[in-house]
């Protein structure tokens, strides 16, 4: 009606893709240039997964993902980044171990820290970058065209020139001394090793960390109306436009599931002056009506690597039952101030039959969707 | 300004006219991918903010939709009004603890911000029909895909 669509919404985007899995998935050699597994590896630093399924499924493979799977864990400490290069430290987990770190704050208007693969980044507004002596290169903040200009300094603390007493390193001791010397929150997740309460002498027990457990927390969602989940067969015949409309559809979907809300039960009597929202091709359905789904949710600090885990721990354990799908629903922690990544969905269908229309026998892999979101303004939790 | 109508990208490596000629071998797995970036909704969360003083009820979807209908014909008149919006969920913090009531509702695309601006500038009555104390919304989150903003930001991770 009014036609005037703001900057944060024109920079939004959601990539779909649609895509057969291979039918046999080694885990040391998962295909990591597809999506879906892609774009589980992109993401690394994550604060929340839901995974939806039907009840009965979940209740047959609950106990094998028990066992497989373990919870994740971190730790949330409060240091200045100066505690990151203090000898023990640093070698321990930056230059031979490997761990995920990020510190509070908004990007776009406060200091941001994170650290990945040993390399880390520093994003800060003009003045205090100016006052750090660090290089770094102009990074897009969202801001008014005269605002602020802000900066991002990437420092790879594995180079081999990154060694105390070294003359790069010392200037980043420099500016974590002088400049940089605010203490903050940071989440801490040791790729490696296990963060149990028993190994008392790591270098993270000096600074006093809050070791955390994500206890996973089921959520029944009852009398669901599930909209039809297509075969690879009809997807394929669908126009370009009525594909884009489906996968749409199907992700705001999930998404309803998620939040609960009362507009995907097959109990909902809502009048249409308050909403006309309706479960996509809900008139396609022949099979039940509604049925029960659950959900599962982990909220923590969450690895890529875990995340990688629990799908392919999903995929193996649903695969026997050959209706069985299930959703999984990502969403990214530190999230960049401009087109910042929001998180993902990923949907695998159920095990197509083995016999197409050719008659001969098809390669078996189950479909999926994936949706890779981005840009979206959430200010509050 | 610019056109926001048509500019989906379509990129397809189907192998259409390979499957007519051969039967064997199967062709590889196909992969379509597609990005979107003029859906047909925008999604808003809105928290109610009660002026101080005032203790209203609890939220529930029809003194929502009054307050929202308030907003929008106050902004924009009767045209204000006329805009479709869809309530998807309710939410009430229990009054023991923190009290809080959200709605997260979906409007079409072209009318968010025009929504978003009526509700930012509206503050209610307490003379509307439903007999409102004087309440204000705040957007909390605001996006085209909704499955971008449920789990939030993630913030509240780093508060012991």
């Amino acid at each position: 009606m009014f036609e005037e669509v703001d900057d944060a919404s024109r920079r939004e985007k959601c990539f779909t893709t649609v895509a057969q899995l291979p039918a046999f998935i080694d885990p040391k050699q998962i295909p990591g240039k597809r999506p879906p597994f892609s774009t589980i590896q992109n993401h690394a630093f994550v604060h929340s997964a839901e995974v939806i399924l039907p009840k009965e499924l979940y209740l047959q493979i609950k106990p094998s993902l028990e066992t497989k799977l373990e919870k994740p864990r971190y730790a949330r400490v409060f240091m200045a980044p100066l505690a990151l290069l203090e000898h023990d430290f640093f070698n321990t987990y930056i230059k031979s171990g490997n761990i995920l770190m990020i510190s509070e704050g908004r990007s776009g208007s406060d200091n941001v820290f994170t650290l990945q693969d040993g390399v880390l980044r520093i994003e800060l507004g003009k003045e205090i970058y100016e006052r750090t002596g660090l290089t770094g290169k102009p990074f897009r903040s969202g801001g008014r065209k005269h605002a602020n200009e802000r900066f991002l300094v990437e420092l790879n603390l594995r180079l081999p020139s990154m060694l105390h007493g070294k003359k790069g390193f010392e200037r980043i001791i420099w500016a974590f001394t002088n400049v940089l010397t605010q203490s903050m929150a940071w989440l801490f997740h040791d790729l490696e090793g296990n963060l149990g309460p028993d190994d008392g002498n790591k270098p993270i027990n000096k600074v006093q960390p809050q070791l955390i457990t994500c206890e996973s927390q089921e959520i029944d969602h009852g009398q669901i109306i599930i909209p039809p989940l297509y075969e690879n067969g009809v997807l394929e015949k669908m126009s370009e436009g009525d594909l884009q409309e489906y996968c749409g559809a199907l992700s705001e979907w999930i998404a309803m599931v998620q939040m609960a809300s009362p507009r995907v039960s097959g109990e909902d009597d809502v009048d249409p002056y308050l909403s006309r929202y309706a479960v996509p091709d809900a008139d396609e359905i022949q099979a039940p009506a509604a049925s029960d789904l659950m959900s599962l949710k982990w909220h923590g600090l969450i690895s890529s690597r875990w995340i990688m885990q629990l799908f392919l721990n999903l995929l193996q354990s649903t695969k026997a039952s050959n209706l069985s799908w299930f959703a999984l629903s990502v969403a990214a922690l530190g999230k960049e101030a401009v087109e910042g990544r929001d998180g993902f969905m990923v949907m695998v269908l159920p095990e197509q039959s083995q016999v197409n229309r050719e008659g001969t026998t098809g390669p078996g892999g189950r479909m999926t969707l994936c949706w890779e979101l981005m840009g979206a303004s959430v200010t509050e939790p | 300004m610019t056109d926001t109508h048509g500019d989906m990208e379509i990129e397809a490596n189907i192998p259409l006219t390979e499957a007519a000629k051969r039967k064997a071998p199967e062709p590889k797995p196909k992969t379509l991918h597609f990005t979107s970036r003029n859906p047909p909704w925008t999604y808003l969360k809105l928290k109610i903010i009660p002026q101080p003083g005032n203790a209203p009820q609890p939220l529930d979807p029809l003194s929502a939709r009054t307050y929202l209908s308030s907003a929008l014909s106050q902004f924009l008149g009767l045209t204000g009004t006329a805009i479709p919006i869809d309530i998807l969920k309710i939410e009430n913090g229990s009054p023991s603890t923190t009290k809080y009531d959200v709605v997260w509702i979906r409007v079409p695309r072209e009318d968010a911000s025009a929504v978003v601006s009526a509700v930012s500038s509206w503050i209610g009555g307490g003379n509307n029909s439903a007999g409102s104390a004087d309440v204000a919304w705040r957007v909390c989150a605001k996006g085209n895909f909704l499955g971008a903003l449920i789990a939030g930001s993630g913030a509240d991770l780093f508060v012991p």
